[in-house]
């Protein structure tokens, strides 16, 4: 018995130990070898990604997917990444590329690295037509409502931190868009910042008949595509197709889609290079 | 053509979504399920005669039922992810959920074991059986009878359980409700859908479980 | 710092962040604590319902156990946050969570306490009565502290089952522990690192609760 006691502790260490399998090439390789782009999308936020009547995956982030493979001569997966999968699934290789409207923030290029902006978010308050907000300082005594991780919470957080919360105002974080938006409409938060654009979408859909927009929020929120830290070969040609598609006029072709007809929004901050 | 959020409600199409939801929560349900109990029977057989594994193993099996298993779930999906397996979410819920169900029969079948008296085992070899035989056909049989029913409500919790993997990507029959109570916005439907569904397979194992706990007790 | 296949750990975020993770741990042991006493509460007239085996008492405590028993805890939870939200009744995430896990606890230690109370003969009960007792009186003073000390191993492990199933609250935006480190790997990016040190505080977490409890049996029961 206690041989066989030995052979099954000595196989259990076995397999830890073969199971790494180091891969140098680059994604950019394997993409063309294999024919198939895999992009990891958030598809629980709307326009950005979201699934259609028929539970089909769709938005800017995903044509945006579609774009690339395109590009690279190879067929699209879409492969849904919640928030905690993000990173593991771009380090696993389970994913080629982020293509999630990802803030670049010097914290998160420590670990994966960053196209310059393919997206720019104009960031509006937006709040019940019951709540008589009218103004993005009127925030500070109010419930108040965002994403978990994201730019708008970041905001909150500060302003709550710089003495909103001695007026009164609270901050609740959400897993997703979605469940942001539910909780605006059924009374759980009373305003919360998004994108103009997915704002304008939202009152077109005719869903969210008592959400108003009321001014704008101090935040400029870019999003890049990001692929994995050590993958510089890649890195170059997804910043090479970051500009094309906006020098070719199929960004703004994309974006109006997406985000209504507005005016295009600068992929730029103003006095600086990417 | 420019887009629009329209509206959508229920239709006969998210019927099929779902079913592929109630399909997944099966499949990993059940690959969990087999994956942890025999893992757990070696585990809980190993922990039973040799004194180094149950040491070696003990913070193993404590971990596990300290951990909830949400984190356990993202633990290891993260963790397999940085070892490189760039396998499916499905078999990363398989392996989390595996791993727990793995520890906690660990302990059913040592407790199975250990109930079997000894002087059942010490005839079984006089009578000439060797230790494998003794374990094959006394102590096995013996342990299975009085491990049977807690077995069956690990296999309720893993199912319950189960309804976590969409936290990793996996869309199980949870994961698809919410999905669709995204879009559609008929929550109470659709949450009652689901705990409909979990009700329906749970209530009947486990008011099976309960008869058969009182018939070996007598 | 150790690398394995080409990712770097990098530990000092995390550590830069542990007053946050430990804030949301101290909203977690909240939770548990209050949803363990909550759930205790409801749970012992509950055991006595079920125990009668008819009346609206013993139907209502079953459809109880049963439901709870029976359903993802998930599921309890979003029953509450997003099914009452529905009908605009809004209740903040914590409370949605601290009502769903003590939902879920009074339902197993329903269950846990009738097998206590099946453990402690009838003629118990009848004779604190006959000593001029009334009925509840009789369970307070004569009943339950027996009870207790019979499934008391049992009782404790659901105890910390409660605190497992608080994590849910990063499902509804609560910063309790879970959320918390959510929050954290999000801006950050460093899921492992964070989701790591989190299983660890989860673990010192629920050995503090098993020893203090231990702790707690002892003085009580001087044994």
């Amino acid at each position: 018995m206690r041989t066989i006691v030995k052979a099954l502790l000595a196989t259990a260490v076995a397999t830890l130990t073969l199971a790494g399998q180091v891969h140098a090439e680059s994604a950019l390789d394997t993409i063309i070898k294999n024919k198939k782009l895999r992009c990891g999308i958030m598809l629980d936020s709307p326009p950005a990604g979201f699934r259609d009547s028929n539970n089909e995956p769709d938005g800017y982030d995903v044509t945006y997917c579609k774009d690339m493979a395109k590009a690279l001569g190879a067929e699209p997966e879409i492969i849904e990444t919640p928030s905690p999968d993000r990173i593991p699934a771009l380090v696993s290789n389970r994913i080629d590329v982020l293509i999630a409207s990802t803030t670049p923030t010097p914290a998160r290029a420590l670990t994966v690295a960053f196209t310059q902006p393919y997206t720019n978010n104009v960031m509006a308050v937006v709040t019940r037509k019951d709540t008589g907000i009218a103004q993005y300082s009127d925030l500070a005594s109010k419930k108040l409502g965002g994403v978990v991780g994201t730019t708008p919470e970041q905001l909150f957080k500060d302003e709550l931190g710089k003495g909103w919360q001695g007026k009164g105002a609270t901050y609740t974080g959400f897993a997703s868009d979605a469940e942001t938006f539910m909780a605006l409409q059924q009374g759980k938060i009373d305003a919360i910042v998004i994108n103009v654009a997915v704002f304008n979408a939202l009152s077109q859909s005719g869903q969210f008949p008592e959400f108003v927009m009321a001014g704008l929020a101090p935040l400029a929120d870019f999003g890049s595509i990001a692929v994995n830290r050590d993958d510089q070969q890649f890195l170059n040609w997804a910043r090479v197709f970051v500009f094309t598609q906006v020098s070719n006029g199929r960004w703004a072709e994309v974006y109006h889609k997406y985000y209504g007809n507005g005016p295009l929004p600068p992929l730029t901050a103003e006095g600086i290079n990417f | 053509m420019q887009f629009s959020f329209a509206n959508q409600g229920l239709a006969w199409s998210d019927a099929y979504f779902l079913a592929q939801g109630l399909l997944n929560t099966v499949r990993l349900a059940a690959a969990a399920t087999l994956v942890g109990t025999l893992a757990g029977i070696v585990l809980g057989w190993l922990r039973t005669v040799s004194v180094t594994a149950r040491i070696a193993t003990a913070p193993f099996v404590d971990i596990i039922r300290s951990v909830p298993m949400i984190i356990q779930l993202i633990l290891a999906n993260s963790f397999l992810s940085i070892l490189g397996f760039g396998a499916s979410p499905f078999w990363f819920g398989t392996v989390a959920l595996g791993a727990w169900m793995s520890a906690v029969t660990a302990e059913v079948v040592r407790a199975g074991l250990l109930s079997v008296p000894l002087q059942y085992r010490k005839s079984a070899r006089s009578l000439g059986m060797t230790g494998y035989q003794e374990l094959l056909y006394i102590s096995l049989p013996l342990a299975f009878r009085t491990g049977l029913a807690p077995w069956i409500g690990l296999v309720l919790s893993l199912i319950k359980d189960s309804a976590l993997a969409g936290v990793v990507g996996y869309i199980e029959y949870m994961r698809s409700t919410q999905i669709l109570i995204t879009r559609t916005h008929e929550t109470w439907l659709l949450l009652m859908g689901a705990g409909l569904f979990y009700f329906l397979i749970c209530y009947p194992v486990s008011r099976y479980s309960r008869r058969l706990e009182r018939k070996v007790r007598v | 710092m150790i690398g394995m296949n080409g990712y770097q750990f990098y530990w000092s975020i995390v550590w830069d962040s542990l007053p946050l993770l430990l804030a949301g741990a101290w909203v977690t042991i909240q939770i548990t604590i209050l949803a363990f006493i909550v759930g205790t509460l409801i749970a012992m007239p509950m055991a006595v319902a079920r125990q009668q085996g008819e009346g609206w008492a013993y139907r209502f405590s079953t459809w109880w156990v049963e439901l709870s028993r029976n359903t993802p805890a998930v599921f309890q939870l979003y029953l509450f946050y997003f099914g009452l939200g529905a009908f605009h009744i809004n209740i903040p995430s914590y409370a949605a969570v601290l009502i769903s896990v003590s939902f879920n606890n009074a339902g197993y230690m329903t269950e846990i306490f009738r097998g206590g109370l099946n453990a402690i003969p009838r003629q118990q009960l009848s004779a604190s009565r006959s000593l001029g007792m009334t009925s509840p009186q009789s369970f307070i003073h004569v009943i339950f502290p027996q009870m207790f000390k019979v499934i008391f191993l049992a009782y404790v492990t659901q105890g910390i089952w409660g605190m497992l199933n608080t994590s849910l609250g990063m499902l509804v935006g609560l910063q309790e522990l879970s959320g918390a480190t959510q929050y954290a790997q999000s801006a950050s990016f460093r899921t492992f690192e964070f989701f790591l040190v989190t299983a660890l505080i989860y673990y010192v977490i629920a050995k503090g609760l098993q020893f203090s409890s231990q702790l707690a049996f002892r003085l009580i029961y001087r044994s």
